[in-house]
């Protein structure tokens, strides 16, 4: 019988050389800088522009996190925008000019191809959440201290994390799946723009309930469990049903490219 | 030649490492391939011409597993590339048409890329390769300024950066100087000779491919017409002969029985073949020891690009209608 042949284990190659190769086009630095200084800006409206310190009373960080959570919540939606780009970017870049021949033609199956494309890409999807929970959390204490803050508190913010991070990675894997059926970066984010358009519109379908298992509305689920300074409830948005609505919904999306891919012939 | 019957490497091919057999590939009910079969020895350099649209391409992306074929074969050393696609990928270096690269990388980063993604990265050998195709000097500088000739050059960097056994190159000279295009004709030919790697390279400069190639494969509408063995590449290796001797018929025979000649064709008033420069001198002394009269022994150098030309004749009629 013949023995086996040696075989080098090309996937995680392939995945430390993406994040790498996605750390040499700048981006992830160029966001995390933009990231620091932009909620600087939104710590400076919020404490000196909008004397927010007079009207409530914030002790710590920890309250103070919410509350610059909160405001800037719509300005957070850049972050994910961002996201979409940024990981639509990174997956058509090699259709579009051309490298993906040069890609496929190396020893990955194409199914290591669409998988090892996805975890570079969170590498650095986790490494820029982490930023954004961290900057929001280090201006915060910078103005307010950390005077009484408690271990519980600590969990809580490191739940803020968990969450923000779940519905990046959500965002960011339907992106990908999206791109990986497209062949331009126009077209890409055309069409993850109408894919989560559908997905809003999905939430809004008759009844409440229905909509319920639809990832976009948990936008605001972030903010569950946190010292909300405004009154408000956030009972729809339990957590694991958040989490098994994101895994659910990603992996829907990740089906469609996985085959995609498997058959089709590299024409670019 | 008949369709699906693999060009064989005849007598001076020591062993098929690449074994291409009967690739039919179409796209949008168009067929473009029809039962394409070859073979290539280690170390061979093979040259693939033909007509815009001939089918050069698709077999090349066939090869390296960017199409899939309906039907047919591919095998490199044994290794079938349906079976196992990665373990065939992994003894192949390919430049498939001309790549656009990442605009906004460096060379040296394209480079690290890929010895990263092969598992061979070192600083040494990404500068080494570099240096090989002599983009060291411009190892810094963003692709999206490089010229065309720049980025082939890179395109040759990446697909001989890991030392594989199997060279595929789409057009490698597109847009080189002439100083380039003698480095990568230098380069293919030593890893040809030194590393024994096999070279499958299609172009539409015949003269640079007479130059580099041991053996040439014509393509015509998706079918494989003709195989050419080629005198002036490795230098003394094969030459084509015209004789005359008083037994032309007889005179093949023998040559055809002890192996001295391949290619023997009976032309109207003579005998042409294809001969090993080493067996030159044996064969007017065999056909007179066997009694057959010499009447003429001329070795000749026919050009690629007249035998082009004569295999498309018909393409470059219908081009001027």
């Amino acid at each position: 019988m013949e023995s086996p042949r040696p075989m080098r284990n090309y996937f995680w190659r392939f995945v430390v050389a993406e994040v790498r190769k996605i750390y040499d086009f700048g981006f992830p630095q160029v966001a995390s800088l933009a990231m620091f200084l932009a909620i600087y800006l939104f710590v400076i409206q919020l404490y000196y522009v909008e004397s927010v310190a007079e009207h409530w009373s914030i002790p710590n960080a920890y309250y103070a996190v919410p509350l610059l959570f909160y405001v800037t919540w719509g300005r957070t939606i850049l972050l994910f925008l961002f996201l979409v780009a940024f990981s639509v970017y990174c997956v058509t870049v090699e259709s579009q000019y051309g490298m993906i021949r040069v890609l496929c033609a190396q020893p990955l199956a194409r199914w290591q191809y669409v998988v090892g494309k996805y975890a570079a890409i969170q590498c650095h999807v986790i490494l820029l959440t982490a930023t954004y929970v961290l900057c929001l959390f280090i201006w915060a204490t910078l103005q307010l201290g950390l005077r009484g803050f408690t271990f519980d508190q600590g969990l809580s913010l490191f739940g803020l994390f968990t969450r923000v991070l779940i519905y990046s990675l959500g965002v960011s894997s339907i992106s990908i799946s999206v791109a990986l059926l497209r062949r331009t970066m126009i077209s890409a984010l055309v069409t993850a723009a109408f894919a989560f358009f559908a997905l809003a519109l999905l939430t809004m379908y008759r009844s409440l309930e229905f909509g319920r298992y639809y990832i976009v509305r948990y936008y605001f689920s972030a903010m569950e469990n946190l010292p909300f300074p405004f009154k408000a409830d956030f009972p729809m948005y339990p957590f694991n049903l958040f989490c098994v609505v994101t895994l659910v919904t990603c992996l829907i999306f990740f089906l469609p490219p996985l085959l995609y891919f498997h058959f089709r012939d590299i024409t670019e | 030649m008949q369709a699906g019957t693999p060009i064989a490497t005849a007598a001076a091919t020591p062993k098929e490492f690449l074994e291409v057999s009967g690739l039919r590939k179409s796209f949008k009910g168009r067929t473009v391939l029809f039962d394409v079969s070859f073979r290539i020895a280690r170390g061979e350099i093979i040259g693939f011409v033909g007509p815009n649209g001939a089918g050069k391409s698709t077999t090349m992306k066939i090869i390296c597993n960017l199409l899939r074929p309906e039907a047919g074969t591919v095998q490199l050393d044994g290794v079938d590339l349906r079976k196992e696609p990665c373990h065939f990928l992994s003894q192949i270096g390919a430049l498939i048409e001309s790549p656009a690269f990442y605009p906004s990388l460096s060379a040296f980063d394209h480079v690290a890329y890929f010895a990263r993604l092969r598992g061979c990265f070192s600083r040494s050998l990404v500068c080494a390769t570099l240096e090989r195709v002599g983009l060291a000097p411009l190892s810094k500088k963003k692709v999206g300024e490089f010229s065309t000739g720049m980025k082939q050059r890179l395109g040759i960097a990446l697909a001989v950066l890991h030392s594989p056994q199997f060279l595929l190159l789409d057009e490698p000279m597109n847009g080189l100087d002439p100083v380039g295009m003698v480095g990568i004709k230098e380069l293919v030919r030593a890893l040809s000779r030194e590393n024994g790697v096999a070279v499958l390279v299609s172009s539409h400069l015949l003269y640079e491919v007479e130059q580099v190639c041991d053996r040439v494969l014509f393509i015509k509408d998706g079918r494989l017409v003709r195989e050419k063995r080629l005198s002036g590449a490795a230098p003394g290796l094969t030459t084509g002969v015209r004789m005359r001797t008083g037994d032309n018929a007889r005179a093949a025979k023998l040559l055809r029985e002890t192996g001295f000649a391949h290619e023997i064709r009976e032309t109207a008033d003579g005998l042409e073949c294809i001969v090993a420069a080493a067996e030159l001198a044996r064969i007017p002394a065999l056909l007179v020891g066997e009694d057959i009269e010499l009447y003429e022994f001329t070795p000749t150098r026919e050009s690629l690009e007249a035998l082009y030309i004569s295999e498309y004749a018909e393409d470059k009629k219908r081009m001027i209608e």
